[in-house]
């Protein structure tokens, strides 16, 4: 019997000492993420952080898989019109959605898709959602589990679109419009794959899974968000095992995360860029020549290279290196001081006595307004160096660090800037028409700059009307080299993302823009 | 209680110590060829050759190995501007209506043909040569294919019937027919004196460079055709079919990887073997031959050198001679070279095993599940190694999931998609894995780094931009941050 | 209040703060920033002599006041403190009221050199001075690999330490697929006597754990095998022993190396982690922190002979405390915290407290003991000391000044700016001599500076 007792202790012993899982853990994925989501709902939410979250606690009328796919989701076919401007969606059956606490689970049906579609159409709801569905006419419940959506013209791979989220009609408080204060957007409920069980607790968002899925219940029955304060901080949580993930990691912190062999650092591709963008309403910056001088003034390599240690990839346009649309025939500007200064004298500017160039009695003098985001040191890096930068080429900038929301005040209401440092990210980064068409001019729409170009106008309109991929393809590379040319931003770099996860996390596969779409299907390896 | 491990600290060293003349270019050289930057180490070191005194043996068979690998480079990326052309070009021919290609039936044509798929390539190249509203140069071209089509199917005569009707003097088809007979050895001893004509008459023309590549190559007149690689239109398009104002696709000339592989292939070989009277050195230099000439398909002179090196008892490529010969004998027929039971606990005979089992599409299930348990206890370059063969023999068997897995193992992911850090037909690799699997953004990323040594990869960019636009659903959403 | 009559009307005076703390030199005010309205309290001392107006300064400990009965904050009116730290006065010649301005006191080093000659493609981080300040090491990021460089307090390269597995290079160069291996190598901590050190590295094969090495020649013994990471080790500045944080108990523990036997202790035992330890100077206690997320404690370990024992939470409230720095002396414990009153977490203050305690630091305390405001939280190095044990160095989270190094007095609060002229500055460090060491970005690349406090 001692014996035994022994043999048993020893057993125990060795579990311990050997591994730091057990089944609790082993079916647990702790992530950690650098700040803390504001709303939790799919519409008003803004920052990439919620948006993460609501793809494992929501569904779309559709999904688009690993392999480009459109996949069936609350909607379990469709019709679609042969002019292309009626989508008929027949819903699933028997799905309910996650309980609200002490209720009773209800379920889907059409009504919760008209009412998702009218509150985030709604004008007193804020998100950053409408303009993309303007192209939806109306939406008709034609019965318990079908909807038709009546669109004003046929769209190139309108079917994607669906993915919107849907949110339930017994949800929020308030049935017509959704604010920042309904506590829907703290506490929501979703049909997805994880349902939130406690938000409440302040430190961390616990989702577990929703096991009456109607797809597979997921694999990793808990999903938990862990905000940090400190990048730092989080990197050596990774590391010494007390979180499993992180979704983006510090490129300050990659190193030691790449030294370490029980680490996947798996890069993911957000079809974003970098860029200094420039308000053309501003007489010194209306001069194409004196925005390409700027381009000319900078060494982007040398950036990269020190502040992102490499990882990235200089651009020349308007779309990342890995999007279809990149021309590769247009080729980055060299870093050319000499170039800059002659354009800024060709757009008629001298060099005044203090250093800075002059026309019209005006100084080449601008405010640079960037926004505070938690990234700031590489931020700063990059802005001290392009002031630096400028003032060898006689272009004075005077940095203006701003609150969020300030910046954005300034930048989209008032604009009231003259250059910005910000970026982009893209879901289909070939469709820039928000970002320069001049009909997007205006009081909080996408081109902020004020540029407009009818050339510019005509071929953008040209793409958002063809059906023709390779036409889409050509219009593309001719704004490209376009706007190459026009600068209306410097553009700079795409990045590359990176999360780092155990190795024992399994078939992982990253959606390079919302994250966790296939965490459903994400496990964790046993022993 | 444990005992400490002494290991020796490293001063970092700066390149090899070398006792000839010109030793700093030398050093600049091999260290481009050590960072695969496999273009300009050709230019540095071939400059360098002639001042090298002492060590010119070494230089040689520096240049040899540079050579080589570019090569294999060429043969990876040529089977990968097929395999893109390919799916791009098929989607072309498929539109209909009003912006219909007519170029597309000639292109997808020399694709399919070099594919090996001769009967849909002739139907192509038929309709290419009878297509109407384009120019007779365009026919023509079309029909030196066909000929072409004809005579490697063993139709010899209906070819050569088809040849003789070809009356042109565009330098495009002249160059196109010169190409074709130094191919099949038809008339060879023509064909330099029309590639010649041609290159003078139209240098900035990418097919007639390309034509010029591939005869130089078949012929052996390597100087010149290195000359032609070199020349600035070398990556650019064949062909750019407008439609309208604002739609145009372009095309490419789909032969001209093969027939640089083939010529850095020769020129590795010449250079290796002026080794021969070093005995030193000229171990390595015949594993480098046993390689060059599998390249080159001359399985009886591959299996003489491996034989060579294998005998000379030289370690640092011992595990890869053991599975070049196994790789040699499978292609012969022997369908058991592979079949190993216990293939060693040493990481590089594991790997090397597997990565030469991945390149003749073997089946090695049972060495390969060894190899995957062994990745469990593997750290660093050890790991890297055997993950990069399985990740190899996976995209071989068409797993491109577990494929993308395992080579993504083995990459330098602090710099991805950077040659010096990742060998580039390992990186070639990972973005046919990706294409597979969809995600065409990565293999764009990896070929757009890779343009910038490689600019000849355009042609893969563009196809696989275009298969991308096709298929990207996505919702359209942008923020800003 | 008297009256003044000053001819110009918006003339600014410059005043010399009055230093009631012997140890702090005498700052001289400049630049000034932006300007609010306060009045000035009858009681209060101010006397106008010509053109100098000079306010006592009334010393509270643990408060910091600046001129009388105005404190920082309620100079601007709202909670956001301004740039500086240190208040001027204006004299307004139609109110008669003085307006306090906000002013940033300056300080002027002997002299701001870079450590090495300043080179682009590599990045210079992290300079841990050796204990008499004759040495440093730094870290050296390059082309993906990260080496420790050890050089004289004059900039001689005295070592390099870089550890690689043996017998890899050759096999690089000839495999496909395959590059060169990295190796990274960080944290070093000095011997007392400074001929030996530990220091973490992955030795080029994808696990961390500590490594000695000594001065005298490049050989290097691994000292721990743990799968997982060991790393963050200290050397005990009384003796032959090692702090360090290990993962191999779960989840980041504190483990003692004794040098002589190589046997390990485990110290503490937690579900989260336990980072950045510590030795407090008399190599008697450990410095830690402890938490999960966005919420960090200060812990102190009293004994390190009784680990459990003497645990002690110094902080509990539900900011984020990181990276406790021990006084020179011993007696003081700084920190970062990103408690403020906006709640708003991404703003991080320095905090001060003594180390000798029985009862953690109350929330009122902890509000009180605010040292510096507004700073980056710099994880690396963590608060740095002057050899005086009353200043702290530190970066500052300036909107216009691209992180400029502050020094901050921990008995008045104020704060005053380091004129290194550099920028992007971080890992400040100093010496025992009064050097301090920090890195800078120069032309994108990072260098690492000296500068000599005057």
């Amino acid at each position: 019997m001692k014996g035994i007792l022994k043999h048993i202790a020893m057993i125990a012993m060795i579990a311990v000492t050997t591994t730091s899982f057990t089944t609790a853990q082993a079916e647990s994925l702790r992530y950690g993420e650098y700040g803390r989501p504001s709303t939790l709902d799919p519409i008003t939410s803004n920052d990439m952080i919620a948006l993460r979250i609501s793809e494992l606690i929501f569904n779309g009328l559709v999904g688009i898989n690993e392999r480009q796919v459109i996949v069936p989701e609350l909607a379990s076919k469709w019709e679609i019109s042969k002019d292309g401007r009626s989508y008929k969606f027949f819903l699933r059956k028997n799905v309910m959605w996650h309980p609200k606490p002490d209720a009773e689970a209800q379920p889907f049906t059409a009504d919760d898709v008209v009412f998702t579609f009218n509150i985030m159409m709604h004008p007193k709801t804020i998100t950053p959602l409408k303009v993309r569905y303007e192209f939806i006419d109306s939406i008709t419940k034609i019965d318990s589990h079908t909807v038709e959506f009546k669109l004003k013209r046929p769209v190139l791979n309108a079917l994607a679109k669906f993915t919107f989220k849907i949110i339930p009609k017994h949800g929020p408080d308030n049935s017509v419009y959704l604010s920042r204060e309904d506590s829907f957007v703290k506490q929501p409920i979703g049909t997805g794959p994880f349902r939130i069980a406690n938000a409440s607790s302040g430190q961390e968002f616990e989702m577990v899974a929703n096991e009456s899925y109607f797809k597979r219940p997921p694999r990793i029955k808990k999903f938990v968000a862990k905000p940090f304060a400190d990048q730092n901080i989080m990197n050596q949580a990774l590391l010494f095992n007390d979180i499993d993930m992180i979704v983006l990691v510090n490129p300050r912190n990659i190193l030691e995360l790449q030294g370490d062999k029980r680490f996947v650092l798996q890069p993911y591709n957000a079809l974003s860029y970098s860029f200094f963008g420039y308000n053309t309403r501003n007489p010194l910056l209306t001069d194409s020549r004196v925005r390409q001088a700027f381009t000319y003034a900078i060494n982007r390599k040398e950036m990269l290279k020190s502040f992102f240690n490499g990882q990235g990839t200089q651009i020349s346009g308007p779309f990342a290196p890995g999007s279809w649309a990149y021309n590769l025939d247009v080729k980055p500007l060299p870093y050319s001081p000499q170039k800059a200064k002659e354009l800024l004298m060709e757009a008629g500017f001298t060099m005044g006595d203090d250093g800075i160039m002059v026309k019209d009695g005006k100084r080449l003098s601008l405010n640079l307004n960037v926004p505070i985001a938690k990234e700031s040191e590489a931020i700063k890096r990059v802005v001290l160096a392009f002031k630096n930068y400028l003032k060898k080429v006689g272009a004075e900038v005077n940095v203006q660090f701003q609150e969020w929301q300030a910046w954005k005040d300034d930048v989209f209401s008032t604009h009231n800037f003259d250059i910005i440092y910000a970026s982009w990210v893209f879901d289909d980064s070939a469709d820039i028409s928000s970002l320069f068409h001049s009909a997007e001019i205006g009081q909080w729409k996408n081109n902020f700059g004020g540029y407009s170009n009818s050339d510019v106008d005509a071929l953008i309109a040209e793409s958002k009307l063809t059906l023709d991929h390779e036409k889409r393809r050509t219009i593309n590379r001719r704004l490209h080299a376009m706007l190459a040319d026009e600068a209306p931003y410097t553009f700079l770099w795409t990045l590359t993302n990176y999360s780092a996860y155990k190795k024992n996390i399994g078939r992982v596969k990253i959606h390079p823009y919302k994250f966790f779409s296939y965490a459903d299907r994400w496990y964790v390896k046993g022993k | 209680m444990y005992q400490g491990k002494y290991i020796k600290l490293l001063i970092l060293a700066v390149g090899t110590a070398s006792s000839i003349a010109n030793a700093a270019d030398v050093r600049t050289g091999t260290s481009l060829f050590k960072q695969n930057l496999y273009n300009q180490a050709a230019d540095e070191l071939t400059q360098a050759l002639p001042g090298a005194g002492s060590g010119q043996t070494m230089v040689n068979l520096t240049i040899g190995m540079n050579y080589q690998h570019s090569a294999k480079l060429h043969a990876a990326l040529q089977h990968q501007s097929l395999i893109v052309q390919d799916e791009y070009l098929r989607n072309i021919v498929k539109a209909k209506g009003k912006l219909k290609s007519k170029y597309a039936h000639l292109y997808y044509g020399e694709v399919l043909l070099e594919n090996g798929q001769y009967k849909q390539a002739k139907k192509f190249l038929q309709n290419a040569s009878r297509i109407k509203g384009v120019g007779s140069s365009y026919k023509q071209l079309a029909k030196v294919n066909l000929g072409l089509a004809e005579y490697l199917t063993n139709n010899k005569s209906s070819a050569k019937k088809i040849w003789k009707s070809i009356k042109s003097n565009d330098s495009e088809v002249t160059s196109e027919l010169a190409a074709a007979y130094a191919r099949v050895g038809y008339q060879a001893n023509i064909a330099q004196s029309m590639i010649e004509k041609a290159l003078a008459e139209k240098p900035g023309s990418s097919r007639v460079l390309a034509n010029a590549v591939n005869v130089y190559a078949d012929i052996g007149a390597i100087e010149k055709g290195l000359k032609v690689v070199s020349m600035e239109a070398i990556d650019t398009s064949a062909a750019d079919e407008a439609f309208g104002k604002n739609k145009e696709i372009k095309y490419f000339d789909v032969r001209l990887m093969a027939g640089m592989s083939k010529l850095y292939n020769l020129a590795a070989i010449k250079s290796l073997e002026k080794v021969e009277k070093d005995s030193k050195l000229f171990p390595v230099a015949t594993y480098y031959l046993a390689d060059a000439s599998y390249l080159d398909n001359d399985l009886k002179t591959a299996g003489a050198y491996v034989d060579a090196y294998i005998a000379s008892g030289v370690p640092s490529f011992m595990d890869k001679a053991v599975n070049l010969k196994k790789l040699i004998a499978y292609r012969k027929g022997d369908k058991k070279a592979f079949n190993v039971s216990v293939p060693g606990s040493k990481a590089s005979s594991v790997s090397e095993l597997i990565y030469a089992c991945a390149r003749a599409k073997a089946d090695c299930d049972k060495p390969l599940k060894s190899a995957e348990k062994m990745l469990e206890n593997l750290q660093g370059n050890s790991a890297r190694m055997v993950s990069y063969a399985v990740g190899e023999y996976y995209l071989r068997h068409g797993k491109s999931d577990k494929a993308v897995y395992f080579l993504e193992e083995a990459r330098d992911k602090s710099r991805k998609n950077n040659i010096q850090a990742n060998d580039p037909v390992m990186l070639v690799s990972i973005a046919e894995a990706y294409g597979h699997n969809k995600l065409y953004s990565e293999s764009l990323e990896i070929y757009f780094e890779m343009s910038k040594e490689f600019p000849v990869v355009r042609q893969i960019q563009d196809a696989t931009q275009g298969i991308y636009s096709t298929e990207q659903k996505s919702a359209g959403d942008v923020k800003i941050f | 209040m008297s009256r003044l009559s000053i001819t110009s009307a918006s003339m600014l005076l410059t005043i010399l703060v009055a230093n009631i703390h012997a140890n702090e030199p005498a700052v001289s005010v400049s630049d000034t920033a932006a300007a609010a309205n306060v009045n000035i309290n009858k009681t209060d001392q101010v006397a106008v002599d010509n053109s100098t107006v000079t306010v006592e300064k009334k010393e509270i400990p643990g408060v910091k006041t600046v001129a009388d009965s105005v404190t920082v904050p309620e100079v601007v009116g709202e909670s956001k403190a301004p740039d500086a730290t240190v208040v001027g006065v204006e004299v307004d010649p139609v109110q008669g009221s003085i307006l306090a301005v906000p002013v940033i006191a300056t300080i002027q080093p002997e002299s701001v050199t870079a450590l090495m000659p300043i080179e682009s493609g590599r990045n210079d981080s992290n300079p841990i001075w050796y204990k008499d300040g004759s040495k440093l090491s730094f870290e050296r990021s390059e082309q993906g690999k990260k080496e420790i460089l050890i050089t004289s307090v004059e900039g001689e390269l005295l070592q390099k330490i870089y550890v690689q597995s043996a017998g890899n290079d050759e096999l690089a160069f000839l495999l496909p697929g395959i590059t060169d291996a990295v190796s990274y190598n960080a944290g070093i901590s000095w011997s007392p006597n400074g001929s030996q050190y530990v220091f973490m590295s992955n030795g080029g094969e994808g696990n961390y754990d500590l490594y000695l090495g000594n001065s005298e020649n490049d050989i290097s013994e691994r000292l721990t095998e743990y799968e997982g990471k060991d790393g963050q080790a200290g050397w005990s500045p009384s003796g032959d022993r090692l702090v360090f944080v290990s993962g191999r108990s779960g989840s980041g523990d504190l483990f003692l190396l004794d040098m002589p036997s190589r046997m390990t202790t485990q110290l503490t035992n937690a579900s989260s982690p336990f980072l950045y330890p510590e030795w407090s100077p008399n190599g008697k206690s450990i410095a830690v922190i402890n938490g999960k997320n966005e919420n960090h404690d200060i812990y102190l370990i009293n004994d390190y002979q009784k680990p459990a024992e003497s645990l002690f939470q110094l902080t509990s409230w539900s900011a984020d405390d990181l990276r406790p720095m021990w006084s020179p002396d011993g007696k003081k414990i700084a920190f970062y915290t990103n408690y403020n009153d906006a709640g708003d977490s991404r703003i991080w203050s320095i905090v001060v407290v003594n180390a000798n305690r029985t009862t953690p630091v109350s929330e009122e305390e902890l509000k009180n003991s605010i040292v510096a405001f507004d700073v980056i939280p710099d994880i690396e190095r963590g608060p740095a000391w002057l050899p005086d044990s009353v200043r702290i160095a530190y970066v500052k989270n300036s909107r216009q000044d691209y992180n400029p190094i502050y020094i901050a007095s921990s008995i008045t609060g104020v704060s005053a700016k380091l004129l290194t002229e550099t920028r992007m500055n971080h890992d400040v460090s100093c010496s025992s001599a009064g050097v301090i060491a920090f890195r800078a970005q120069v032309e994108q690349w990072d260098q690492i500076y000296l500068a000599k406090m005057p």
